[in-house]
């Protein structure tokens, strides 16, 4: 069994809803977009970089030089800067006019890969001897919160958020974003009730809300599905697995809008089910995943495994859990949710291997990426879905 | 009306006001007024004892593939000899149309403005020996010389009839009027694309709107204006033939574009007498400035 790497890319691709910076009708300034606050957890971050194919892009103005000879990515210009063919080694200066602090979270500090990120002097310095690792490094730095605020599109106020005019990309074109609180089980009736202006899409109701003509579609915040399994034998999770339809979740719980992780294993001729198997979760009654919850406990049921939602002491049990991703990376995002989910007993060397351990020993079930969708209303144009599957505002504005 | 405004404006400053220079301009023939379309410039009679004038070059339907979309482009003619100005945020780029040379001329930062615009706005104008370059992100217009060569200067001194471009938005504004785009035209007429998306003309004291709604982006062969469609950039745009009347804009045709429509330019490149509509437009995957016939 192994996690499967790679499903988000490591150069961070922005998805745009439509249309792009030359619009045949201008951009229109002003306006006051109502966002759910759930979907605004990434307004204060800003994208830094996109890196793909070994391409480096400077995705705001920064007060840095470039200099392709000494392999120092040192950016001053107002636009975005392309450097190609990064290999060997990179510096990037930090200017002391422009303080901004660097995210050094990253798993690759291995013996494998010798990468190495230091602060010397105010200075960042990334050395790899691996084009692929210094991707990854660069990519998953690409967010950060503690970027100082007068770089950001959006300011910070008591209400909500207001446009940034000295934003150095330009003020955005909307005048403000206020956080709306919506009824997480129907956000569509307070879309209807002309309270809000995004909103996420329940699966159980995609087919209604994609067929209204006031909205636009877009991916939203992905989620890692998985389950944890203890005191089931590698026979026993292996059976589990046997038992369990991702193809079918996907299809009749998540409209298609998901990924399967479920490791392939051979089936045998006997299958060795437990003799009772207790299976829990922490969703309400109306939670969006517990539709896809009923139809897992009916495969469940199908294929013959004696499982009970009722807990009894020191039967095996199986918990469905799901966690949000946030990272640009996957293998960045199993790395923080590792440290998280079994913070002890490991060492940040040997992050990987303890993943697949619990994957070999049947500790955790990876099952399936799920890609949510979001409605958006028509008037909404140029959004930008970020590669973490939030919106970014900076771009999009509101046809009057 | 807003633009109301700008015709008190134009009335005020009638007489060539738009001829004001930061030096005293030389006298030069009209490069300043937008060329006739109809009817087509004659060539002049050969003198006797002259040489026949070698054959002109033929225009390319695609006249220069480009890898950012330019803010303005300005065809740019003097002596039987036509190059493209293309107005990016930071830079003009002068390119010559048939060996498709460039020279790239920056704007120092001396002259960028610290609010920055998103989407600014862009236009080059003649100006007496030299062009005047507006863009959101300057902090005055800049005027350049003819060949280029010398450093630009801020021109600060700003005419009344001159619109200044709003910082931080894509906009111009005269007066307390508001458009993405303007023309000048004959006897001090002014054309601009307000920011509903409709043509408004001021000329001889009157102003004339058009019913029809149009895209951001205009030029002018008076009476005749052509504008882009109001599309988004999801959707197939379109040339608009606008004809001004004595109180009308009306809308006489329209033409497909191969993409959205950047901006539009009417010049007779290769000074054969002919002029062309020169349709800057971006498709994906593509920029590409591409010559039409005028219709």
């Amino acid at each position: 069994m192994s996690f499967k790497k790679g499903i988000l890319p490591a150069g961070s691709i922005l998805l745009l809803i439509a249309a792009t910076a030359v619009a045949v009708l201008k951009q229109d300034y002003g306006g006051n977009l109502r966002v759910p606050e759930e979907l605004l957890q990434s307004i204060q971050t800003q994208q830094l970089f996109e890196v793909s194919h070994n391409t480096f892009r400077a995705l705001i103005p920064f007060p840095y030089q470039l200099d392709e000879t000494s392999l120092t990515i040192d950016l001053h210009t107002l636009n975005a800067v392309i450097l190609n063919e990064i290999s060997g080694q990179v510096e990037a200066l930090q200017q002391p006019s422009h303080p901004c602090h660097w995210i050094l979270d990253y798993p690759y500090f291995t013996h494998e890969h010798p990468t190495s990120i230091s602060f010397k002097e105010g200075k960042l310095f990334l050395r790899s001897t691996e084009e692929g690792i210094l991707q990854t490094i660069l990519s998953s730095s690409c967010l950060i919160p503690s970027l100082s605020g007068s770089m950001l599109p959006f300011r910070k106020t008591q209400f909500g958020f207001e446009a940034n005019t000295l934003c150095p990309s330009g003020r955005p074109f909307l005048d403000s974003i206020t956080p709306v609180e919506v009824d997480p089980v129907n956000p569509y009736l307070s879309f209807k009730l002309n309270d809000v202006d995004l909103c996420p899409i329940p699966e159980a109701r995609f087919q209604q809300i994609s067929k209204d003509p006031d909205i636009g579609v877009a991916n939203g915040p992905k989620f890692f599905l998985y389950l944890k399994t203890m005191n089931l034998t590698g026979e026993q999770v292996t059976a589990v697995i046997s038992a369990t339809n991702t193809g079918e979740l996907i299809t009749a719980a998540l409209n298609g809008h998901a990924e399967n992780q479920l490791p392939h294993v051979a089936r045998g001729d006997s299958i060795s089910f437990p003799k009772q198997v207790t299976f829990s979760h922490s969703l309400s009654a109306d939670h969006p995943y517990g539709l896809l919850v009923k139809r897992l406990l009916v495969q469940w049921k199908e294929a013959g495994l004696p499982v009970s939602e009722s807990q009894t002491a020191g039967t095996p049990r199986i918990l469905f859990r799901f966690q949000a991703i946030r990272e640009t990376n996957f293998d960045l995002f199993l790395y923080r949710w590792l440290r998280e989910q079994f913070g002890e007993g490991w060492t940040e060397e040997a992050w990987y291997d303890a993943l697949h351990e619990l994957e070999a020993s049947g500790t955790v079930v990876p099952l399936l990426i799920h890609s949510s969708r979001i409605a958006v209303r028509k008037e909404i144009r140029d959004l930008v879905i970020r590669p973490d599957g939030f919106p970014d505002f900076a771009n999009c504005w509101l046809e009057k | 009306m807003k633009i109301a405004a700008i015709i008190l404006c134009l009335v005020a400053f009638a007489g060539g006001c738009h001829k004001k220079s930061p030096e005293p301009p030389a006298p030069e023939p009209s490069k300043t007024e937008p060329p006739s379309p109809q009817p087509p410039s004659p060539v002049p009679p050969q003198e006797p004892g002259k040489t026949v004038l070698p054959e002109r070059p033929k225009v390319p339907s695609i006249v220069a593939e480009l890898e950012e979309a330019p803010l303005d482009v300005f065809p740019a003619c003097q002596d039987q000899n036509c190059r493209l100005l293309l107005l990016f945020k930071n830079r003009v780029t002068v390119l010559n149309w048939q060996n498709g040379e460039k020279k790239e001329v920056l704007f120092p930062q001396s002259f960028l403005n610290s609010i920055r615009s998103r989407a600014p706005s862009g236009k080059i104008l003649k100006f007496a020996k030299g062009y005047l370059i507006l863009n959101q992100d300057l902090t005055n217009p800049l005027y350049f010389t003819e060949d280029f060569d010398s450093p630009p200067g801020a021109y600060v001194e700003k005419p009344d009839w001159l619109p200044v471009p709003q910082p931080g938005f894509n906009w111009y504004t005269l007066q307390d009027g508001r458009f993405y785009d303007f023309e000048t035209l004959p006897e001090n007429g002014f054309a601009v694309i307000d920011t509903t998306y409709s043509i408004q003309i001021a000329r001889g004291g009157n102003l004339v709107p058009s019913t029809v709604r149009c895209g951001a982006t205009l030029c002018s062969v008076f009476p005749v204006l052509y504008a882009s469609s109001p599309v988004h950039s999801d959707g197939p745009d379109a040339i608009m033939k606008f004809r001004v009347r004595e109180d009308s804009v009306v809308l006489e045709s329209t033409r497909p574009a191969q993409g959205t429509i950047v901006d539009l330019a009417v010049s007779d490149l290769n000074q054969d007498g002919i002029q062309e509509l020169l349709v800057t437009w971006k498709n994906s995957g593509r920029i590409a400035i591409e010559a039409m016939d005028v219709f």
